[in-house]
């Protein structure tokens, strides 16, 4: 049974694709990065179009690492798995509960800053390396170790995704793949569009300020919906897809 | 004099206060927010000429008070760039 292409649960798992990009794009990491990168070319007087070369190069990165990721987990789980079950889709929503719930309490470091719960190593290392970027291919690999950065909030969607994706045609596989990792990366090309039309770096940081909060509850609790969704909709006949 | 006040760094290492780290610091934070670079200046200038008044008689200070008290004072000058330069090292 092919869940995208199968008009009984295609618009199940269409809907479930939206919400997992949608859930990524609320992460906030990624945004974070680029907003830094973007301040320090500026500080150090680059010029508009070695800004937008730099902010180009990591977007581009990011789309990467996104891209990979899903593919990657994709074909993981084709290959391993013959036949879904319950019990996987059970393994997945618990994994994605589990994630809500940390995102819910732990996404930031504390309640009055907006430093995101991850490793202060891969933190002071991001923030180095954003500093020092000069080059777009430079920024390109920033792009790619964010990606990466942020896998234990993202493992939920990007498995979901991956096992909606399991079992249809390759052709529907790499729009939807690529329908989920522009969706994911929009907040980033906004971004790019905003920097490009010369929007202030401490206007996008406000906003994000601002609306901290709001963006932690809704990937949270949106992670943990999407997870018993997933279960309850694709499980509930035996599995068997 | 302030340049033979002690900075205590977040990783524990001691430095000599630098006039030109601080400056240059200002200076990028306030062309981040687009501010023009005669005005970054003069507003960098005023931040340190405040900053090092604050730190006459003090032997050692850390690196987090005196981005603490540059802050205070360009909030005044630039609140964009303060923004952006108080958050910078807390930006993720």
């Amino acid at each position: 049974m092919h869940t995208l292409t199968d008009p009984v649960t295609a618009a199940s798992a269409l809907a479930l694709l939206l919400a997992c990009a949608l859930l990524h794009a609320s992460f906030q990491l990624s945004a974070s990065v680029m907003t830094l990168l973007s301040g320090h070319a500026l500080g150090k007087k680059r010029s508009h179009a070695r800004l937008l070369k730099l902010c180009g190069g990591y977007v581009l990165g990011n789309i990467t690492s996104v891209g990979l990721l899903l593919l990657s987990a994709t074909y993981i789980i084709s290959a391993l798995i013959v036949n879904t079950s319950a019990l996987l889709w059970a393994g997945l929503a618990l994994l994605g509960v589990v994630t809500g719930l940390v995102v819910l309490s732990s996404y930031y470091r504390n309640s009055t800053s907006s430093r995101l719960w991850i490793p202060l190593s891969a933190a002071d290392y991001l923030y180095e390396r954003s500093k020092r970027t000069k080059r777009s291919f430079e920024a390109f690999t920033l792009g790619l170790a964010t990606g990466i950065t942020e896998l234990p909030f993202l493992a939920a969607p990007l498995l979901l995704t991956a096992m909606i994706l399991r079992g249809n045609p390759d052709s529907t596989q790499l729009i939807a793949a690529i329908f989920y990792v522009l969706l994911a990366c929009s907040p980033l090309l906004l971004l790019l569009a905003l920097l490009g039309g010369g929007k202030k770096v401490s206007a996008l940081e406000q906003w994000r300020q601002n609306n901290r909060l709001f963006l932690q509850i809704i990937s949270g609790v949106g992670i943990i919906v999407i997870s018993i969704y997933g279960y309850v909709t694709f499980s509930v006949d035996g599995g068997a897809q | 004099m302030a340049t033979s006040v002690h900075i205590v760094k977040r990783s524990g290492q001691i430095e000599s206060y630098s006039r030109e780290k601080l400056y240059a610091g200002i200076i990028a934070a306030c062309l981040s927010v687009r501010t023009p670079e005669g005005a970054a200046q003069d507003t960098a200038k005023a931040i340190c000429d405040i900053t090092e008044a604050w730190l006459i008689n003090k032997k050692e200070v850390t690196s987090k008070d005196i981005r603490r008290k540059a802050a205070e004072a360009l909030v005044v000058h630039n609140p964009e760039a303060a923004y952006i330069y108080k958050r910078e090292r807390n930006s993720f």
